[in-house]
């Protein structure tokens, strides 16, 4: 255990990719618990991938990414601003509506950055907004984001915990609605004080054609989970829909993919699965390390001797996807922990999937935990502003989001209450 | 080049096969049993294939932060050392593709009842493009003057 | 005396019998070895997540002891091990257990050895499979057709839905509650332990007892590990085995009443087939394709032995 955990943090301090570090310690791991060690590595690996629950990864990847070119997230921010916009701090608060929208059709808090960042970033800084506050609402908003559906990590968790992605999918409308809701309370305070300006306030004619202009874009969610839960296809099969949605949307009605930028976009998204889809099969070596070294059973006898409560369980997981989700980026964490972590969360009656939803919100704050965490790298390039500055910028952000993650932890209701009304549970 | 079109082939596939997947189950109400072997398929070999190719434009996601903070001779060293790492990691895949390929010859699949060794041979031959991309970086990092 | 580790597999959870059998496993083998042999117990495919991962397993040495269906077995690695599970041959587990038990069951177990798996016994198994759906209940073959079935990727049971006009569909196991609450399928097919054990019992109306399969498990141990053993271990073994094997058998036969009881007590309508004869007539093609698989002579003797059985 010690041998594979210096390995682990040797590599990753090197710089080493996350994915060959995961690797590399699950094969050490392997060489200490296994007979054969290279033939149990690639095994594990393989079975870790192979599954149908996955395929829907690298479809909400592709489908991301043919919007994040389609004109689809300038239409959205548009409609966000003509709706929120002429509030005090207005304009930040759109970023947060534009992103819950825009998240609500991609799968991948990567795109949703990217996407977002580089459509509001300019005209907030051109409103007034410094740009680190720029960048830290952005950041926090993504954040946010990664809780409304699809989202790739919940498809990761629905396989590794065999709960229904669906459930998932559903359970995480609301909760970003909370996030959300703090961040936008927290922005109108802060523009308050920094005395900046709101945007006029648009006639219901403006508002209506904005509505109309991203009635193709809103069209995508109804599609996706009417299709799922009316009972007509599987998550798995939405993703396809989605990205033959996508891609007529990007190629003949809005004209902004061209044919022969196709297939760069195709394999760009073949890469991010590569890239994804290795994080996941190593770290299911590792997972099955941590098995055989009898981990699950220890976590189990631990935890009926703290004389706790399932609150203080869910503010150590918490805690500690945070903290992974900065530094390895959630997926592999998941697969990892989640299976020694799911029984003692059940043996201390925690719903599944309100533990789920506090993983990811919780993996969603790590992934811009400043200075480390990979969404706010994407921010900070975009917006060509250094991490150091935007830091301080993004430190209050973090404790307003923490403070969404607490009551989202506190209150299971807001995360059961939709799949229950749903029937989905 | 032929790697980043077997890519875009797969991704094509995998996108037609579960398409057709619904579909048969819907308006032809006969299932085709194949779909999800070959959707798997499709899948184990996009990630392998498209890991390597992340090799190469260097796109795997990594940690930075310490690295950023040291000299430019030692950053080459490490430079160097995480090149080589990765190799290893190929190297893994490509002996343990071996290591299991007698396992594997022995058994077929579902619904195709082709051998197992069309799923495990996605490991090393994604184990041995890693080796071949980083060939090329090291090189660099080793001339670079 | 050095003490050996057995890696216990299970792909199900602490109450269904495969588990509860393990852990009576653990029990017998720690008492009568004096602790020599110690017992890791690794439930819900913690270890392996299905039973071709467990005989992968055994083969590279990470997992030690399992009890795996003949079936699943068969359609990866020898398809001759598919020629028990005739569709529709067996009227009762008895009639089952005594054709396993015979010198066909023997010789058919003894074919897992090369693979790596040292048999021992049958155990009990999953239990007869059986029809849940929200259509309509199966009480003659003519009420399966039109009907949209998950089906597991075993060759035969696909045949089994095709021969009698449903639509079977692939589909991964974790989409499948949803898909059967929704409605994107009419039903599935399951032993009645694992439906009430996934719930299955509360999102469905009708259990039709159709008795189509029940593939009994083998116990096995991976035979590089049983052949390091010194001589007294492996009596203790063998012994356990025997052990675990009847525990497995009564567990099952008592699983299967709760499981029923359970059913009935949520409301669910339970049905048996009265009369399986219309159901062996209309599965003919399939036995057809069944014994293309594993070859006329294995198949009759097949035939011959569950008749002579009855
Ligand atoms: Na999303
Ligand atoms: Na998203």
């Amino acid at each position: 255990m010690t041998l594979v955990t210096l390995v682990f943090l040797a590599l990753l301090a090197l710089g080493v990719p996350v994915a060959m570090t995961v690797g590399m310690a699950g094969y050490a791991g392997a060489l200490l618990a296994a007979p054969a060690p290279l033939a149990v590595t690639v095994q594990t690996i393989l079975h870790q991938i192979d599954s149908f629950v996955l395929l829907s990864l690298p479809l909400f990847i592709l489908a991301g990414a043919l919007m994040e070119t389609g004109g689809i997230a300038r239409r959205l921010v548009r409609l966000a601003v003509a709706l929120v916009g002429w509030i005090r701090g207005g304009l930040g608060m759109a970023v947060v509506a534009a992103e819950y929208i825009f998240s609500g059709i991609s799968g991948s808090t990567v795109a949703d950055v990217s996407a977002v960042a580089a459509t509001t970033i300019p005209g907030m800084v051109r409103a007034g907004y410094s740009p680190e506050l720029a960048v830290a609402i952005v950041s926090s908003a993504s954040a946010m984001g990664i809780l409304v559906p699809p989202c790739i990590l919940m498809i990761v968790i629905g396989s590794v915990a065999s709960l229904s992605v669906a459930a998932l999918f559903t359970a995480g409308f609301l909760p970003a609605v909370v996030m959300a809701l703090v961040l936008m309370v927290y922005i109108w305070r802060l523009a308050g004080r920094a005395g900046i300006a709101a945007e006029t306030r648009p006639s219901a004619g403006e508002l209506a054609w904005a509505f109309w202009d991203a009635l193709i874009p809103l069209g995508m969610p109804v599609i996706i989970f009417g299709g799922i839960l009316g009972g007509i296809m599987t998550p798995t099969e939405a993703s396809v829909i989605a990205v033959l949605y996508a891609a007529v949307v990007g190629v003949f009605v809005y004209r902004e993919i061209k044919w022969k930028d196709l297939p760069d976009i195709v394999i760009s998204s073949a890469v991010v699965t590569g890239a994804v889809g290795l994080l996941l099969g190593a770290a299911g070596v590792v997972s099955w390390f941590l098995t055989v070294q009898q981990l699950p059973a220890t976590l189990i006898t631990l935890m009926t001797l703290v004389p706790g409560s399932s609150l203080v369980f869910l503010f150590a997981t918490a805690a500690v996807f945070v903290f992974f989700g900065a530094v390895i980026e959630g997926l592999p964490a998941v697969v990892i922990l989640l299976p020694s972590l799911l029984p003692v969360a059940a043996g201390l009656g925690i719903h599944p999937i309100h533990y789920a939803i506090v993983i990811v919100a919780a993996v969603g704050i790590g992934l811009f935990l400043p200075p480390i965490g990979v969404g706010l790298f994407i921010a900070c390039g975009i917006a060509e502003l250094s991490v150091d500055r935007a830091t301080r910028a993004m430190l209050p952000f973090v404790f307003v989001l923490s403070l969404g993650l607490i009551i989202v932890i506190l209150v299971p209701w807001i995360t059961l209450v939709l799949p229950r009304l749903l029937n989905l549970l | 080049m032929i790697v980043d079109l077997a890519c875009l082939a797969l991704m094509v596939a995998l996108v037609v096969d579960v398409f057709l997947g619904v579909f048969s189950r819907y308006v032809l109400q006969a299932t085709f049993q194949w779909y999800d072997e070959v959707a798997r398929l499709c899948f184990v070999w996009t990630v392998f294939l498209g890991a390597a190719v992340a090799v190469r434009r260097g796109t795997h996601f990594r940690l930075h932060l310490l690295i950023d903070r040291v000299g430019a001779r030692p950053r080459r060293a490490v430079d160097v050392l995480v090149t080589l790492i990765v190799m290893a990691f190929g190297g893994v895949l490509v002996t343990g593709g071996l290591a299991i390929a007698p396992i594997a010859r022995r058994q077929v699949t579902d619904a195709l009842e082709i051998s197992m060794l069309w799923f495990y041979g996605a490991l090393p031959v994604g184990g041995a493009l890693m080796i071949l991309y980083s060939l090329p970086q090291l090189w660099r990092l080793v001339r670079r003057p | 005396a050095q003490t050996v580790t057995l890696k216990l597999a299970t792909i199900v959870g602490n109450d269904n019998p495969f588990t509860t059998s393990a852990i009576k496993f653990k029990e017998v083998a720690e008492a009568r070895s004096g602790g020599r042999i110690k017992v890791e117990v690794y439930p819900a495919g913690q270890l392996a997540k299905n039973e071709i991962v467990q005989l992968e397993g055994m083969q590279l040495g990470t997992v030690d002891v399992a009890a795996v269906s003949l079936p699943s077995i068969g359609g990866k690695w020898d398809p001759k091990l598919l020629a028990t599970d005739v569709p529709f041959l067996y009227t009762g587990r008895e009639h089952v257990w005594k054709v396993m038990d015979g010198a066909l069951g023997k010789e058919l177990m003894n074919r897992l050895e090369p693979l790596g798996a040292k048999p021992f016994c049958y155990g009990g198994g999953w239990g007869f499979r059986g029809v849940l759906s929200n259509k309509r209940a199966i009480q003659a073959p003519d009420d399966l057709k039109g009907q949209t079935i998950r089906v597991p990727p075993i060759p035969t049971l696909v045949e089994v839905f095709k021969a009698f006009g449903a639509n079977p569909v692939p589909m991964i196991w974790g989409e499948v509650y949803l898909a059967v609450k929704q409605g994107t399928v009419d039903g599935l097919e399951l032993p009645v332990t694992t439906a009430v054990s996934d719930k299955f019992h509360e999102i469905t109306k009708y259990y039709s007892r159709t008795l189509h399969s029940y593939p009994a498990a083998v116990w096995v141990m991976a035979k590089p590990k049983y052949d390091a053993l010194p001589a007294d271990l492996k009596k203790v073994v063998d012994e356990t085995m025997a052990v675990a094997c009847v525990q497995h058998r009564q567990d099952e036969v008592k699983a299967e009443a709760d499981g029923l009881a359970q059913m009935k007590a949520r409301g669910m309508q339970v049905n048996d087939v009265k009369d399986l004869r219309p159901f062996q007539e209309r599965a003919q093609p399939v036995w057809k394709f069944l014994e293309g698989k594993v070859g006329k002579e294995l198949f009759d003797r097949v035939i011959a032995e569950a008749r002579a059985a009855k």
